[in-house]
């Protein structure tokens, strides 16, 4: 735009692509706000990624599961920033919140009938109840608010079959309590973010720990683990290697093994370069997903890195869409239907980039068996008898 | 056509002065000839790059970030090796070939996506050493200077200047002329893909398989 300096990089920052829209709206925010294009955009962002479902990750979760924060009622759901979280006890007509179904007996005032006698306020705990003990929660796993959907389920690298709650149910049993090899995976009952396995793993699985170095190095009190990684220890042996074969220093870039990949899976948003986890997919539960953007808004110096930077133009065209669709000023509805067309140019073009077995194969028709000739059936004359078969 | 040439053919058919542009910025025609290029490959996936990706021992999973071409969705996997070429498979074919194929070893002989930026060879390599050859479909080259010329072929460098035009009528907000370029635009694309593809090989003869026997008695 005359005055305006495109960036010449090959990523354009969400700032820039604001500043873009305005000039093209010929708007100095009197009738399109800058946030208000950003929310159009971070929109638009969101929406591609779900509707494409073109970018996905591996997600490892340790076995019991584990949630950032569980709540008793309802309402506190909301102080969880829709993390992983779950919502634990047993809620009765009242709305009260139980420990055990046996109390929601005990309130109504009927008969009190057994139950499992443990609740786990985390299920990590799992691991630590007593031999032949239960609890009648269910065995649920919670994801992250980034993920749009499970595309697969391994546990041990092994692939679980998705099955509906209603076929689980038909076995009768509290099959949430069953152990044994997980080969199953279903939506579960505790709603959206949750799934449940079936059998259920109860042993304490964690590939790999932090440890807090003071702790280790001075034998003193355990803290928090912060900062970048000191050491790596185990039963495996951990050599490391400086790029210019000096003493080696900073951060690391690659882990590398003749046995096993370490995939470096990004978390998407800043800071980057450091390791936040380390997890092990063995005889753990490892999701295929998709993902969108983990916040609800995109900051103006940051770039929608999920996509592809050419992609980033059909994005501009979405809040171009809803700009010009918007009623009020400034609404021009042949412009909106022409960008809501480039917009959904995009989404189609995103869909083909996860969509490679469509070049490498040859599709024909299959071969039509040939039919045998039914014997043809005999014509009567209009005025023959009636014919009954005896 | 360089970028110098369709700009100023641009700025013509937009009935604005060559020289001292009134409503444009060169900058801006620039940066709209390069998303011409985009658009134009998205339509057409005709323009290819191939980059070759070391062979690592035990890893399975490679990442199409960072590998030096704007991959747009890879095509073919060759590994010099075994001059063999790897078949395209998705996730859905694997599980159903083999349960645990997460932690098989040997020659890889499928290759399929994780994700739109990662791809997965399998079985993971037993020992490194190799190298495969990828072959991407890919966006091009911004322009370097106005001497540059447009990589796709020359018959359509028209198609850019129309891109360029079909963008000016947006930006006067006149939809109707934007949508009378845009339709035949769009549908002159199908001649790009079809020069790029099978009319390259309009010599082969193409022909119906027999349908059976053709000795009926």
């Amino acid at each position: 735009m005359p005055g305006w300096t495109p960036p010449t990089t090959a990523r354009w920052t969400v700032g820039n692509d604001i500043t873009w829209l305005q000039l093209f709206l010929q708007d100095d925010a009197a009738l399109f706000p800058r946030d208000e294009l950003l929310r159009w955009y971070t929109d638009a962002y969101r929406q591609l990624l779900s509707r494409a479902q073109a970018t996905r990750q591996w997600r490892i979760l340790d076995i019991p599961p584990r949630y950032t924060i569980t709540y008793t009622y309802v309402w506190e759901r909301q102080y969880t920033f829709q993390g992983m979280s779950r919502q634990i006890g047993y809620q009765g007509p009242s709305g009260s919140i139980y420990t055990y179904p046996w109390e929601i007996e005990q309130a109504e005032g009927i008969p009190v009938t057994g139950g499992a006698a443990i609740l786990c306020t985390q299920l990590w705990e799992y691991a630590y109840t007593p031999s032949g003990s239960s609890t009648d929660q269910t065995y649920t796993f919670a994801v992250p608010r980034s993920q749009e959907r499970i595309a697969r389920v391994y546990w041990n690298h092994k692939a679980l079959a998705p099955r509906s709650t209603l076929e689980l149910d038909g076995t009768e049993a509290f099959w949430w309590r069953e152990s044994g090899e997980p080969w199953i995976w279903t939506r579960g009952t505790q709603g959206q973010r949750h799934f449940d396995i079936y059998q259920l793993q109860a042993g304490y699985q964690q590939g790999y720990a932090l440890v807090y170095n003071e702790a280790s190095n001075t034998g003193g009190e355990p803290g928090t683990p912060a900062g970048i990684i000191r050491e790596l220890s185990g039963s495996r042996t951990y050599a490391w290697k400086s790029d210019d074969d000096t003493v080696p220093y900073g951060l690391i870039r690659e882990v590398s093994s003749p046995d096993r990949q370490y995939l470096a899976q990004p978390t998407w948003e800043a800071p980057l370069g450091t390791i936040r986890e380390w997890r092990s997919s063995a005889s753990n539960l490892m999701v295929w997903e998709v993902v969108i953007p983990d916040h609800p808004l995109l900051d103006e110096d940051e770039t929608p890195v999920m996509i592809p930077a050419q992609l980033q133009k059909y994005l501009r065209c979405y809040v171009l869409w809803r700009a010009f669709g918007r009623q009020g000023e400034g609404q021009r509805p042949a412009l909106a239907a022409w960008f809501e067309q480039r917009w959904l140019r995009g989404v189609a073009l995103m869909k083909r980039l996860g969509w490679v077995t469509r070049w490498d194969r040859g599709y024909g028709r299959q071969g039509v068996a040939a039919r045998s000739r039914a014997v043809p059936r005999p014509r009567l004359p209009s005025d023959f008898p009636r014919w009954v078969g005896v | 056509m360089t970028r110098e040439e369709l700009r100023t053919r641009a700025l013509t058919a937009l009935n604005d002065s060559t020289t001292a542009p009134v409503f444009w910025d060169l900058n801006e025609l620039n940066q709209l000839l390069n998303e011409a290029q985009e658009v134009l490959a998205e339509e057409v996936e005709a323009l290819t790059r191939t980059v070759y990706i070391p062979e690592r021992p035990g890893v399975m999973f490679y990442s199409l970030r960072g590998v030096g071409v704007e991959c747009m969705t890879p095509w073919r996997l060759w590994t010099r090796n075994r001059q063999h070429r790897l078949w395209p498979i998705s996730m859905t074919e694997m599980d159903g070939h083999y349960e645990r194929w997460l932690t098989v070893t040997g020659q890889p002989e499928w290759w399929g996506l994780l994700s739109w930026d990662t791809i997965f060879v399998w079985p993971a390599p037993t020992t490194g050493g190799g190298v495969f050859e990828l072959d991407c479909f890919i966006w091009p080259e911004a322009f370097a200077d106005d001497t540059s010329e447009p990589e796709t072929a020359d018959p359509d460098h028209d198609w850019l200047l129309d891109y360029v035009l079909m963008e000016g009528q947006v930006k006067q907000w006149d939809a109707a002329r934007a949508l009378d370029i845009g339709q035949t635009l769009f549908q002159r694309a199908k001649d790009s893909q079809a020069r790029a593809g099978l009319r390259a090989v309009q010599e082969r003869f193409f022909g119906r398989e027999a349908e059976g026997n053709d000795l009926r008695a």
